[in-house]
């Protein structure tokens, strides 16, 4: 019932970190990346980032306080496109190379995603009820939004739904490229259609200080972004590895 | 194999994709033109004539200046709301949200009669993307004063 | 609500969902390293027990 004599290290199952690199620098780097460094250092730049737009920049002409809410609301909108994007590339590699590494990165993506964009939807709700009037309206931006998170959704429930772990991987990089199609559909929904949202601020629409709150909270929820991918996938290898020790446990047994 | 087995491992997965791609058939060509266009312009209302009357519909524009009255007793609210070339007649119950004012964009919901007025039951202020602090010397919440006290100064 | 009410309600709403879904991948992936070491197979090796 030895493992060692039935299974090889697996591609893909052996390495921590999956960012295979021989040398010790590409070594110290994954060691740190799978450590709590990033998360820490996310959880300090989202404090740092937040402070800074809530104590540091004034209050808006037309919105007063409220205006506040864009370093949150903007930022998850952008990790969760971020996001969506990481799973398209992920999904490509997957049906490429077959390798089970870029299925569990894509997943790992696919459900950051899913938590920024429900995150984007209650903070845009908090923020419209008192800036537009109402907690939610079906103008194009918002409803494209919601379909992006029901695809998203809807990749999660397929891979809950499905055991085979290549089937699964296929289906769902299937569903990670074509979902995909609607991320650039939700971006310019405020420019091709008519909405309540408005469109994308730019540097030249912004006060200085506001362009600078938006920009240290991205960097912060960035880096949430890539520390939430990097703990899921190492959830998705060992749970990889579970499966290869019962596989080759039952093959020993049987 | 059993069915149940079979219905998780292929057709529930099939039926996802179809979802998906079915949702994007339909938002793609079949709900563009009409359910995308999320209000009509003044002109467009005027331009339907007896078409537009009494139907459940949304209503976008800026609120002309000088045209804005609240009575306060009655929590009516009217004004015009115009796109440039054409105005129409707005009525709406209630306080509006606290940035409505004059020149800012509206979108409406509610029904237009036959005698001109629109009738809304749900006002919603449409924002620029443009975020400025306030002139130096000026506070943001005596502007909010200031603001409503032009909005309630009609009576 | 008050102006400050909804910034607050924003802001703390955005920590609750981040550190919850931290704390459930951190749950995650304790119950698979628990469930790992109880399997039978190879002893984790000296790559495996990096944090």
């Amino acid at each position: 019932m030895n493992g060692s004599t039935m299974a090889p290290p697996l591609p893909g199952v052996g390495s921590p970190g999956g960012f295979e690199t021989a040398s010790p620098r590409g070594r110290s780097v994954r060691e740190w990346l799978n450590g709590p460094g990033l998360g820490w250092l996310a959880l300090i730049a989202l404090a740092g980032a937040q402070a800074f737009g809530l104590l540091a920049t004034p209050a808006d002409r037309d919105m007063g306080h409220l205006q506040k809410i864009m370093y949150v609301h903007v930022p998850a909108a952008w990790a969760a496109l971020v996001a969506f994007f990481l799973v398209f590339v992920w999904s490509v590699l997957y049906l490429w190379r077959r390798s089970a590494r870029y299925d569990g990165l894509a997943v790992a993506a696919a459900e950051a995603g899913v938590v920024f964009t429900a995150l984007t939807l209650t903070l845009g709700s908090l923020w419209g009820r008192p800036t537009w009037g109402v907690w939610w309206t079906w103008d194009p931006r918002l409803t494209t939004t919601a379909i992006l998170l029901l695809i998203y959704a809807g990749y999660l429930a397929l891979r809950a739904f499905t055991d085979e772990p290549d089937r699964r991987a296929r289906w769902s990089a299937a569903v990670g490229v074509l979902g995909f199609l609607n991320v650039p559909i939700v971006y310019m929904s405020v420019r091709w259609w008519r909405t309540l949202h408005q469109v994308q601020s730019t540097p030249d629409t912004l006060e200085p200080t506001f362009a600078w709150g938006l920009r240290l909270n991205a960097i912060a929820f960035l880096l949430l972004l890539a520390y939430f991918i990097v703990r899921r996938r190492r959830v998705a290898q060992l749970e990889r590895r579970i499966d290869a020790r019962l596989e080759s446990a039952a093959l020993a047994g049987g | 194999m059993n069915a149940g087995r079979r219905l998780r491992r292929a057709v529930l997965p099939a039926a996802g994709l179809l979802v998906v791609l079915g949702g994007f058939g339909y938002l793609l060509y079949g709900g563009l033109e009409s359910n995308l266009v999320y209000f009509l312009t003044p002109s467009e209302l005027v331009a339907r004539g007896a078409e537009a009357y009494d139907v459940p519909l949304r209503l976008g524009g800026q609120v002309m200046p000088g045209s804005v009255h609240w009575d306060a007793p009655a929590l009516s609210l009217t004004f015009q709301m115009t796109d440039g070339a054409r105005a129409v007649r707005i009525r709406s119950r209630g306080a509006p949200p606290q940035m409505f004012r004059e020149g800012i964009g509206v979108v409406v919901e509610g029904r237009y009669r036959p005698t001109g007025l629109f009738e809304s039951s749900n006002l919603m202020v449409k924002h620029s993307n443009e975020y400025r602090a306030p002139h130096p010397g000026e506070r943001p919440e005596a502007l909010y004063r200031t603001l409503l006290r032009e909005r309630s100064g009609g009576e | 609500m008050s102006e400050w009410g909804y910034v607050v309600a924003a802001f703390g709403l955005t920590w609750l969902v981040l550190l919850a879904y931290a704390a459930y991948l951190w749950r995650r992936i304790r119950r698979a390293d628990a469930l790992l070491a109880q399997l039978p197979g190879a002893p984790p090796s000296a790559e495996e027990t990096l944090p």
